[in-house]
């Protein structure tokens, strides 16, 4: 019984170890991993995934995808620099209200839409979200005219880019706002899946559509919702990500939706809905930026890394497949 | 005359149930012979056991004076023994010759597809069967009477020597069965042995030779249908020992559903009744009559084309379950696993369901209510878990049963429907949901039970409806619930003598 139980507690954890031991493997292997301006580094990498795959842990549970989050990314950043110009911003704190604004409300429409699309036009979401992608990004270099939107004034990159906290050490600042931003995002997503009524019936409608029908539930509205709030995380991340590199860009994005789709997965949402979390979805943005950012510093070729992210990802799916395989 | 396919002192033992308990039928070649009996008497069992799709407990199957050993259902269609099942079992986006020939497709010397043969060969059986499909038709295309013709004609090009026939006119009209009769009669010209699944008694002096009758998985008469009424075959399919069972004094109080002329275009039409508090009122029929529509509808699931549905007098339009619950009426479907629980979640999460944005503070789940609540009719209802996180899965099917009570009894139903509350669940079981429905009505509550089998509706019901192929076809009082009455209402009628 208790042998049976620490292999249950080690099946239920093994993202947790496969951080770990990257952790280790890493900082054995390169002595810059564990220096403290690499784990900054590495934080500030997570984040754009973190957001993203917040969301999208939300739809997924639901027994759903988004795969046009990175293109919904690109419209949002593009948008939120050209609100920025066209009212002529200039005090960081007006900046910083017309990126949440742009980022919350052109996210949310673009949510609502596919999630009218999905629950209320029953489209199934991988081929909806599959043609939106393109769609989306066609729109998002129809918007910008083409290039990227320059000339923004500084206080458009605070949010991406500034740091908090100066020290003699650390010039730059320590703590990046993205990772304070990041964790506000997330944790309040976080509280809504988890503690809300709401929460519980996007569990319940990926567990059994019919079943949750039957008690009183209305499916479709909780699509929608669910769509909604996907959309709204991708509007946010491409703002931050225009505001990272100071610009909106029309290929801003560019496949992220596999990187998002692989961490929530590597958390242990299970693609079959009904089951996810999060805050696990987060171990597994760690878990993908620690493989970039290590293997960047070993100097292993970028193609490599795709090629290794990319069987994670089996390796995550197939871990999936034996749990349930187990269960039936 | 020798017997061509001989079942001898067959049983089949699922784990908790009996459902054959040694059966021997001889079959003849050149009749057609009928299996008769209630829901869940057997037939069905018997008929998988010939087609090699279970495997019996004990006794033996003889085709032509040999014992048969088959592996798999295909060692017995290669040995020509061909079911035709209720659904049909046609792939709609093929065509007819295509379905015809699936699994046995004709080949050229090459290994590829021998397309013109194959559509040739079809062409020629439907033309001999005087049917006028063209095989290179879409099964989508066909209409319910023509597919079955198709898989008619698929078992004709076989050479089956057994052909099973389980209820195939149940969605045929008149006229269709007609035409089926005349492919029946062809095959026993040719030697065929027939046999015949039906519940519609008129049918067997027309087409048949023989009948069996099964009750309780066991065969109690066999007849040779010209030498009998159908009275006779009627009274046989009846009378089981009820035991020592004393059905408790409901009183009924104050109406609280009244139904009237409720249809759905092609589901089911004018059904009116109604219920009150402190009664249990079944719907009784066959399987498919159309009662669990007329449940879902009531509850909103499904929409309805016409008809009124009245609450303690009062007229409501209920659009959808949310609708229906929060007037406190919950519903049990009859798939507990397909439609009444989450598996994966636990015991706790599935009470709560129903009942969460009524106990909620500001949209967040208020998880101390939750708790108690299931630990209370976790306690009440005796559910056997280890505790109320137990996954729904892991429990028995009366334990599950119990947990969709809760979850009803939970939101305050004052109405409950419940849909073949029993099936699957084991004796003590039942007998232990009965004290809980009798509870429940004592207390004020109605209940709304459709169930299919007639002891149960015996046993619990006040009152009875009984439907058939979607009509309502009499009403029942406790006097008058009997096996006799319940069979012959819920007996699909003859064409002519319908007054519709």
């Amino acid at each position: 019984m208790k042998k049976a139980n620490i292999k249950q507690l080690a099946t239920d954890n093994i993202v947790i170890m496969v951080l770990i031991l990257l952790v280790v493997g890493f900082s054995i292997g390169n002595a810059t991993f564990l220096k403290p301006a690499n784990v900054i580094n590495l934080f500030g990498q997570m984040c754009l995934n973190a957001i993203l795959a917040t969301g999208l842990t939300y739809v997924i549970i639901l027994g759903g995808i988004d795969i046009s989050v990175g293109s919904a990314m690109a419209i949002t950043g593009i948008l939120a620099a050209k609100a920025v110009l066209a009212l002529g911003a200039q005090s960081t704190a007006v900046i910083i209200v017309i990126q949440i604004v742009v980022g919350v409300a052109g996210g949310a429409i673009i949510g609502l839409f596919i999630g009218w699309l999905v629950a209320y036009r029953r489209l199934v979401p991988m081929i909806c979200t599959l043609s939106l992608m393109q769609a989306f990004r066609g729109l998002a270099y129809i918007i910008s005219g083409g290039g990227p939107v320059y000339g923004l004034p500084n206080g458009f990159s605070l949010l991406g880019a500034g740091r908090l906290i100066r020290t003699e050490s650390f010039k730059m600042g320590i703590i990046p706002c993205i990772v304070i931003f990041t964790i506000i995002v997330v944790i309040f997503f976080h509280i809504i899946l988890t503690k809300t009524v709401f929460g519980r019936h996007v569990f319940a409608v990926g567990s059994n559509a019919s079943v949750a029908h039957m008690c009183g539930i209305d499916t479709k509205k909780v699509t929608l919702k669910s769509h909604t709030i996907c959309g709204i995380t991708a509007g946010l991340a491409g703002v931050i990500a225009a505001s990272k590199v100071n610009n909106g860009h029309p290929a801003s994005g560019d496949g992220y939706e596999m990187f998002a789709i692989a961490a929530t997965v590597l958390g242990g949402t299970s693609l079959a809905g009904g089951s996810g979390s999060v805050a696990r979805a987060m171990f597994g943005c760690a878990i993908i930026a620690i493989i970039n950012n290590g293997m960047t510093l070993m100097e292993i070729s970028a193609y490599w890394q795709k090629v290794v992210i990319g069987a994670i990802i089996i390796l995550a799916v197939m871990l999936d497949m034996a749990q349930k395989g187990k269960s039936e | 005359m020798r017997p061509f396919l001989q079942v001898k002192n067959i049983a089949k033992e699922f784990p908790g149930v009996k459902a054959l308990e040694d059966i021997s039928i001889d079959f003849y070649p050149g009749e057609c012979h009928a299996l008769v009996g209630e829901n869940g008497a057997g037939k069905s069992t018997l008929i998988k056991i010939i087609a090699s799709i279970y495997k019996p407990t004990r006794g033996e199957v003889f085709l032509d004076g040999k014992v048969c050993n088959f592996k798999s259902p295909k060692d017995a269609l290669d040995a020509g023994i061909a079911v035709i099942a209720q659904e049909t079992a046609i792939a709609p986006h093929l065509s007819v010759a295509e379905n015809m020939y699936l699994g046995c497709e004709p080949k050229k010397a090459n290994g590829m597809l021998n397309r013109k043969k194959m559509e040739s060969d079809a062409q020629e059986v439907l033309h001999e069967m005087g049917l006028e499909i063209d095989a290179h038709t879409l099964c989508a295309r066909l209409t319910a009477a023509q597919l079955q013709m198709v898989e008619i004609a698929k078992v004709i090009s076989k050479h089956a020597k057994v052909v099973v026939l389980d209820e195939p006119t149940s969605s045929l009209s008149e006229k269709e069965i007609e035409s089926l009769f005349e492919q029946v009669r062809k095959m026993k010209a040719a030697d065929t042995t027939m046999i015949y699944v039906t519940h519609r008694m008129a049918e067997l002096p027309v087409i048949c030779e023989r009948c069996s009758i099964f009750r309780d998985g066991l065969i109690v008469a066999e007849y040779k249908v010209d030498e009998v009424s159908e009275q006779t075959i009627v009274n046989s399919m009846v009378g089981r020992e009820l035991g020592a069972y004393v059905k408790p004094e409901h009183t009924a109080k104050e109406e609280i559903l009244r139904v009237e002329s409720l249809c759905q275009q092609g589901v089911f039409k004018n059904i009116s009744f109604h219920a009150n508090a402190g009664e249990i009122v079944a719907f009784s029929g066959l399987v498919g009559a159309g009662r669990t529509e007329v449940m879902e509808a009531i509850f909103g699931a499904t929409k309805i084309t016409s008809g009124k549905v009245f609450l303690y007098g009062e007229e409501v339009h209920i659009r959808n379950p949310e609708d229906a619950i929060s007037r406190k009426i919950g519903l049990a479907t009859e798939d507990r696993r397909r439609t009444g629980l989450l598996l994966k979640k636990s015991i706790q999460e599935n009470i709560a369901l129903p009942n969460l944005p009524f106990h909620a503070k500001k949209g967040f789940v208020n998880v101390p209510w939750e708790k108690e609540t299931s630990d209370v009719y976790m306690e009440k209802l005796k559910i056997k878990a280890p505790n109320i996180k137990t996954l729904c899965g892991n429990l028995s099917g009366g334990n599950q049963q119990k947990v969709i009570l809760s979850k009803w009894l939970a939101a305050g139903v004052k109405l409950l429907i419940l849909d073949e509350p029993t099936k699957g669940i084991d004796v003590n079981a039942r007998a232990e949901f009965y004290a809980l429905m009798n509870k429940f009505v004592e207390d004020g509550g109605c209940i709304v039970m459709v169930s299919s089998d007639m002891p149960e509706i015996i046993k619990v019901a006040d009152r009875v409806y009984v439907m058939s192929e979607g009509r309502q076809t009499g009403e029942l009082n406790r006097q008058e619930i009997n096996e006799l009455n319940l069979i012959s209402l819920a007996s699909p009628v003859s064409e002519e003598s319908d007054p519709n």
